[in-house]
């Protein structure tokens, strides 16, 4: 039977080939939790233990500051009572985002089946392996390693062609979200095509990220030489890429140019409501956030320090910028890129969720009647404050820009010298 | 396993904010019994006053949809109620095993919408794949739901499932 990669790595862990709409427990070679995950059973039974101490990852994210104590504290005891290695444990120094750093410290291998607690967890899926969120089944998955889960029909989307120079992964998924999904719901996405070799790794990240705003059940990148560049270092086993028989069976085939995507912006409240930047320009902002699993990386860093440098956030508008995780905030640091931000008058947190989520007590926390223009995951009212405040999102470039400006504006101004992200 | 009730219908896609609004943030909370007084009332301030144990909501393609830190209020709020179940053209695939992971039955009905009025009264056999509209007498079959997810359902969840395939309930029965 000619497969696509995710009957591939499905029937691979399975050890039978799977057809979509097939209920598998599927073996996964790893799991990752963040420090708001529910504990479940390993709660009500203590003698119950994780299948495999060596294959979970513990991340702080969400409550990297001021909830510290009590929430980490929860889980450097289980690691301890599991057996968890002290390297598999993300804690202050070494924390980030939970679907971002077992990528980074080489956990995530392609062709693999990976679990991950939280809502994003399709983003490890840029790493050419089946990567999905397992949400309150997560303590199951940590007794058995195995997930329920059904597999999904995929929809093959082909790219060609390249993001405009300042565009990121940030527009690239809300034209998905308003040309495609409605195709993609309910479904895996599989990327492939010409298209798929200009997007860094850094994008690609974003782009698997949006997989939950379009109601799919994950999305998976091809293996090809930039990412086993990204690998190289990292990975700590063998692998081998996986890719789609000919002739493999998708639900449906579409073709994106990538030359076809402009900066989008999405929200407020709502994130279907998806529109061109320009109709929205204007608005007045008083808080920017950088950062987040969606837009938190170098690149995004990279290329809001690009806008700022040599120019200052207006005193009106209060930006904060956290980086995705302590490696990519040392990085950030090593580049200038952390020194740019901050001389332009940005406010730099711990690695980790920054403001995206509310109850993270996020140094952002919107007032009623605030906006906020945001590179996060999330305009839901409330998300970042008070449910009377607004929240747009969009690419880090836009973000940096309106600080500055103090109001939404183009950054096409400011990117004169910019050579795209996507190389 | 069987769920039957009366059936709650909505002809678009029901998102998890549609069954309980964003503006509760229950996650922080898990105040079910408070949550549930809020099950829909933005889509149809009827629900609250009308529903009963085992009653059933249906709905469009993509029943579930939105951020996954919606979800579990999304089942708990209708579970604290006594819905019975969830039936729809198709769901959010994170949704949908959250859900019956929480013990909640649901699962796709291929043309649901066709087949059930609001407030027919019916009986769904999962494991079976049929539904019967007792209201026009009529039936209808679908592809039964795998013997995997009947487990989850018949235990009343994926965690009390798991502690019974690992003995861990042994010590507490005995």
């Amino acid at each position: 039977m000619a497969m696509t990669m995710t009957q591939k790595i499905l029937s691979r862990a399975a050890g039978a080939e799977v057809v979509p709409g097939e209920v598998l427990n599927v073996p996964v070679s790893g799991v990752a939790v963040h420090d708001s995950a529910p504990l479940g059973i390993f709660d009500t039974y203590p003698e119950a233990r994780v299948w495999d101490p060596d294959k979970v990852v513990i991340c702080y994210d969400h409550f990297s500051r001021t909830n510290m104590p009590t929430y980490h504290a929860r889980f450097r005891e289980f690691a301890r009572v599991q057996g968890i290695p002290a390297q598999n444990v993300f804690a202050p120094g070494r924390q980030g985002i939970s679907h971002q750093v077992p990528g980074e410290e080489g956990f995530v291998l392609p062709g693999t089946v990976y679990a991950v607690f939280d809502t994003q967890g399709a983003t490890l899926g840029a790493l050419n392996c089946f990567a999905f969120t397992s949400l309150f089944t997560t303590p199951s998955v940590l007794a058995l390693g195995t997930a329920l889960i059904v597999v999904p029909e995929t929809v093959e989307i082909e790219l060609t062609g390249r993001l405009a120079p300042g565009l990121t992964s940030k527009d690239l998924t809300f034209y998905l979200q308003s040309r495609l999904a409605d195709r993609v719901a309910g479904r895996g996405v599989e990327f492939s095509g010409a298209g798929v070799a200009g997007l860094s790794m850094d994008q690609r990240l974003g782009v698997a990220n949006a997989a939950n705003n379009l109601g799919a059940f994950t999305i998976i990148f091809p293996g090809d030489e930039v990412l086993a560049s990204y690998l190289e270092g990292r990975v700590r086993d063998s692998y081998e890429f996986v890719a789609p028989d000919p002739g493999a069976s998708y639900a449906e085939r579409i073709t994106l140019d990538l030359a076809e995507v402009s900066a989008l912006v999405s929200g407020p409240h709502d994130l279907e409501l998806i529109r061109p930047l320009g109709e929205v320009e204007g608005l007045p902002v008083d808080a920017a956030f950088l950062g987040s699993c969606s837009a938190g990386r170098l690149e995004d860093l990279e290329l809001a320090a690009s806008v700022l440098e040599g120019r200052k956030v207006d005193s009106s508008v209060r930006f904060v910028v956290t980086p995705i995780s302590a490696e990519v905030m040392r990085e950030a640091s090593a580049r200038g890129i952390l020194a740019t931000l901050i001389a332009a008058g940005a406010m730099v947190t711990p690695p980790g969720c920054g403001a995206c989520y509310s109850g993270n007590q996020s140094p952002l926390l919107l007032d009623d009647g605030e906006r906020c223009i945001s590179t996060s995951v999330s305009n839901a009212p409330g998300r970042m404050g008070s449910k009377e405040a607004e929240i747009y999102l969009s690419n880090p470039a836009v973000v940096a820009a309106s600080a500055v400006a103090g109001r939404i504006v183009s950054p096409a101004a400011y990117l004169t010298a910019m050579d795209g992200v996507g190389a | 396993m069987k769920i039957n009730g009366t059936v709650w219908r909505y002809d678009q896609q029901v998102r998890a904010t549609d069954l309980v609004p964003g503006r509760y943030d229950y996650i922080k909370l898990t105040d079910w019994t408070e949550c549930s007084t809020h099950v829909l009332e933005d889509l149809d301030p009827e629900f609250l006053r009308n529903v009963r144990p085992g009653d059933l909501i249906v709905g469009g393609p993509g029943f579930g949809a939105g951020h996954a830190h919606y979800f579990q209020q999304a089942f708990e709020g209708p579970r604290w109620l006594g819905v019975g179940g969830y039936l729809a053209d198709g769901f959010d695939p994170i949704f949908v095993l959250s859900a019956i992971g929480a013990g909640m039955p649901c699962w796709t009905v291929p043309g649901i919408l066709d087949f059930v009025a609001h407030r027919d009264e019916v009986t769904c056999d999962l494991g079976v794949g049929t539904v019967v509209n007792h209201t026009a007498g009529t039936s209808r079959e679908f592809r039964p739901v795998a013997r995997e997810v009947i487990d989850v359902l018949e235990a009343g969840g994926l965690d009390e499932l798991t502690v019974r395939r690992l003995g861990l309930d042994a010590g507490a029965t005995a």
